[in-house]
């Protein structure tokens, strides 16, 4: 894999990951808002609830203060008539309402009106306006007893039976959407109308439905919840009115699955277009993603290529214009120039060859079932050994540093030779004559190190991070298209090492190649021990 | 069907407790009344009318009862005798008599064909009794009829409360005998409709003819024949009653008429008996609230002065049989020689007008009978005579 690729690789993952949390991001706002909407309708709903059950309750309460209206004014129309108990005994033809009429004093207790207890038949005696608790009729339908002070007359009373048939049918016709309903409870939590025709035996029987408790705590000053499983076994939302005269609770319930079926849907809607914005964001965004990557991946290929061509052109260029000169020289036919004529062509050659050479090291493809177990140390006698000529025609003293034992790794060794050929020639070369170039053999854990030293003039820091790119020669010479690091860097890397470098002006530099270190053979001890 | 109090075993001969629902589906008569009042042949193919007392009829040839066996005649006399009239076999057909001076044939449409054979009873109705006791009782079509009902089980509770309790919370299909403000309960709930029809029995105001002069007792009729005593009793809905208009008298002076009536806080007699206490204004006594037993007992001895009751209305005829003094619908509680001539004569409008001119009642209005039925049944309703007499010809939805 080349640095160009992997940067290109690192990029797309940048790329992809930025496109990923964008679109996380998004996901996360789009659940917050769909969690807000809902809870925004879930209010809304209950908000409609609650204004539903306070309206009805306003109408109950309106209701029953019209019968003890009613009461009074039929009450003061009759006072004094002779036949004043005849009157009222037929007042409910005229008020359907009142289902029965009639006065009492201490010596007539209200006999047809049982509810009403002894202390509030003393109150209502003593002019106080009294009501009993409701209670089911022969007729099934529910009442309540209410006594009204007969006008000027001390120690009587009018009382009625205060039929709620009417009220009943008021809470009955209440209805919210298609299955949403109302239930009304008196203050002991007893339903006493029903909406849902499922509960109105309730109603008769006065056994408790789900929502009695709440009434109750309604009643006990507690807010009641508003969302529950109601008495018709359903997840509902409700909402609720308290009445204080009389002492009543209104609950007006819907069905969840009803009251919030519309919102559910928008938000799922909501949902689905977000979801397939966002995919379609991620789609256009990796493709967009993709595109430029494979722009930008063309036009790395172009630079490559022209540094490639910049550098041929620029070497053989220069070999060119030597080899010009000397055949004019030839050309001359003038036999003092023959040596030199002999000497330029040498290193012409010479120089081409390994032009050649690098070129043809740089098409050799590392193939690792090829590995074979190598002692560094031998390895490292036998470069020196082949570059002892050259060395020796510089000046250039070549020492081995070797470890105690042997140092086996697994590696190309045609490929290992040509990269630490290299890192040896660029050595002398760099070394003034005299010198000694050090070939140091070191082993730190699991790797294994050779190290090329120079005594030469050293790398600019500004140099060293980017000595290893391709065609980036350092020398003056003109002999070298800069293929030597890159491809040096090439070999490790595909064995699973690295190349560094340590380097400052005047104080020469070491190459230091790092390797796994592998099992000696036949001894089958991995990790190696240090 | 819910159904409230003991149920007797079934026959055919009038009873008091719901298994009577089961009347018309498992025995037939010989005749069939219509909605228009008028008779159709039932298990009769045939009738022919000798004169005002006696008829001939033909049995349908097909006719069988539910265990199988062909009808024959003398079943059909013997049906007829223990329903109280005069029957003998002729010629292959049957010749009924009546021991009152008239015969009417909706007596016939009443006298329902059995026969009684190893301790049980048949009929030859399209449903036949498969299980009683007192607190149920199972009835299953002879014949399945597709996308009808087969089998109907009328289930009793101890009180009527308890019936309609039941029927709300879905243990029953069906609570015959609502009223108005029950019916109110099964509004919106999707299960239960509601039927309705014309009841046969009239609610009225009957007079002690022992006890008010006739002359005062046609001043009554002519006070209580105002509508606003219909509205006033009945505020949802009650039909009034098809009669001439009765010229307005004056109520004479005289002491109070108390007014008795099987009154329960909120009923419609209650109601009544109010109404009427306001329509007569001085004249009307104190309201007498009385018991079921009370009302037979005052009936029988004629012991009131006004009473609020519920006699039958429909048809017409039967109507103004009720009144005769050989009455064969019920045990007399009118003597009118005059009205009696008429009706033996068979001239009807002279009859009413014997009625009318020494009136022992005045029907004020025929209000609606109401039941609760399950949804599915499609074409429901309740009448013309029995409440619920047309149930094996109900369509069911499945």
């Amino acid at each position: 894999m080349t640095e160009a690729s992997e940067s290109q690789d690192a990029f797309a993952r940048r790329l992809v990951l930025i496109v990923a949390v964008s679109g996380i991001l998004i996901a996360i706002v789009g659940i917050l808002a769909l969690q807000i909407l809902s809870v925004r309708s879930e209010r809304a709903s209950q908000e409609a609830l609650r204004a539903i059950a306070a309206q009805a309750g306003r109408r109950l309460a309106a209701y029953v203060a019209q019968q003890k209206q009613l009461l009074r004014a039929l009450t003061g129309a009759v006072a004094g008539a002779p036949d004043q108990a005849r009157k009222l005994a037929q007042a409910p033809l005229d008020a359907p309402s009142l289902g029965k009429v009639a006065m009492i004093d201490a010596q007539r207790p209200a006999a047809k009106l049982p509810r009403l207890t002894p202390t509030q038949l003393t109150d209502a005696l003593r002019g106080k306006e009294v009501s009993s608790g409701l209670y089911a009729k022969d007729d099934l339908t529910l009442a309540m007893d209410v006594c009204v002070p007969a006008p000027g007359a001390s120690g009587q009373a009018v009382c009625a039976m205060l039929d709620l048939f009417e009220l009943q049918r008021e809470v009955q016709r209440i209805r919210v959407g298609e299955t949403g309903f109302a239930l009304a409870f008196d203050a002991d939590g007893r339903l006493f109308a029903a909406g849902a025709g499922q509960l109105r035996a309730n109603v008769v029987s006065g056994e408790p439905v789900a929502e009695s408790v709440f009434a109750q705590q309604l009643h006990a000053g507690k807010t009641p919840p508003t969302r529950f499983k109601g008495g018709l076994g359903e997840e509902v939302v409700a909402g609720w009115e308290r009445l204080t005269d009389p002492p009543w609770a209104i609950v007006v319930e819907q069905p969840t699955r009803e009251a919030f079926r519309a919102a559910r849907l928008a938000l799922a809607a909501l949902g689905a277009i977000a979801l397939l914005a966002l995919g379609a964001a991620m789609g256009v965004g990796i493709d967009q993603s993709r595109k430029v990557l494979t722009a930008l991946e063309i036009g790395e290929r172009w630079r490559t290529a022209g540094r490639i061509a910049s550098g041929i052109t620029h070497d053989l260029g220069h070999r060119v214009a030597i080899l010009q000169a000397t055949a004019a020289l030839a050309e001359a036919n003038d036999p003092v120039y023959l040596p030199l004529i002999r000497d330029n062509l040498r290193d012409e050659v010479a120089t081409l060859k390994k032009f050649v050479s690098d070129f043809a090291d740089l098409s050799r493809e590392v193939d690792t079932t090829q590995f074979v177990p190598m002692d560094l140390n031998a390895f490292a006698d036998s470069i020196c050994r082949v570059a002892a000529p050259f060395a020796a025609k510089a000046g250039i003293q070549l020492t081995v540093k070797s470890t105690p034992d042997p140092l086996w790794v697994r590696g190309d060794r045609y490929l290992l030779e040509r990269a630490a050929l290299n890192l040896l020639s660029n050595a002398v070369e760099a070394s003034p004559s005299g010198a000694e170039v050090v070939v140091e053999l070191n082993q730190r854990d699991a790797v294994a190190t050779l190290s090329v030293g120079d005594r030469g003039p050293g790398i600019s820091s500004d140099r060293l991070p980017r000595i290893c790119d391709a065609f980036r020669s350092t020398k003056k010479t003109g002999a070298h298209v800069g293929l030597g690091l890159p491809n040096v860097r090439r070999i490790i890397d595909a064995h699973g090492g690295s190349v560094s470098v340590e380097s400052a002006p005047g104080r020469g530099s070491i190459f230091i190649i790092v390797l796994p270190r592998a099992a000696e053979p036949g001894s089958g001890d991995f990790p190696p021990s240090a | 069907m819910a159904a409230a109090g003991e149920l007797a075993p079934l026959s055919p001969q009038p009873m008091g407790s719901y298994s009577a629902l089961a009347q018309d589906w498992v025995f037939e008569a010989l005749l069939r009344l219509e909605a228009d009042g008028s008779m159709k042949p039932a298990l009769a193919s045939r009738m022919e009318r000798l004169d005002r007392k006696s008829l001939r009829a033909w049995i349908r040839p097909d006719a069988r009862f539910s265990d199988g066996s062909p009808v024959a005649l003398n079943n059909v006399v013997d049906s007829l005798k223990s329903a109280g009239l005069t029957a003998s076999e002729q010629d292959g057909t049957v010749l009924i008599e009546s021991a009152a001076a008239v015969f009417p044939e909706t007596l016939l449409s009443r006298a329902l064909i059995y026969k009684e054979s190893g301790g049980a009873t048949f009929g030859t109705g399209p449903f036949s009794v498969i299980e009683q006791d007192a607190s149920h009782l199972v009835l299953r079509r002879n014949q399945r009829l597709p996308n009808h009902i087969d089998e109907v089980v009328i289930r009793s509770f101890a009180t009527p409360r308890e019936a309609f309790l039941r029927t709300l919370a879905g243990d029953a299909d069906s609570y015959p005998f609502v009223d108005q403000k029950q019916v109110e309960f099964f509004e919106n709930v999707p299960r239960f409709q509601v039927i309705k029809g014309p009841s046969v029995n009239a609610i009225a105001v009957s007079f002690g003819v022992n006890r008010i002069d006739r002359a005062t007792r046609v001043a009554l009729l002519a006070a209580l024949s105002s509508p606003e005593l219909a509205r006033l009793a009945y505020p949802e809905a009650c039909s009034p009653m098809r009669s001439e208009p009765v010229p307005f008298r004056p109520l004479p002076p005289g002491p109070r008429l108390k007014i008795a009536a099987l009154v329960k806080v909120g009923s419609t007699f209650e109601r009544m008996a109010l109404a009427v206490q306001r329509l007569l204004g001085p004249r009307a006594g104190e309201i007498e609230e009385i018991t079921y037993a009370d009302y037979v007992r005052r009936l029988e001895t004629g012991s009131f002065d006004l009473m609020i009751e519920m006699p039958l209305a429909w048809p017409p005829s039967d109507m103004a049989l009720l009144w005769h003094s050989k009455s064969p619908l019920g045990p007399p509680r009118y003597s009118n020689p005059k009205f009696d001539a008429a009706i033996d004569a068979g001239d009807w409008a002279r009859a009413m007008l014997e009625l009318a001119e020494d009136p022992p009642t005045a029907f004020i209005c025929l209000p609606e009978r109401l039941a609760i039925m399950d949804a599915r049944v499609k074409n429901a309703r309740i009448g013309p005579y029995g409440f619920l007499e047309t149930l094996p010809d109900w369509e069911v939805e499945r």
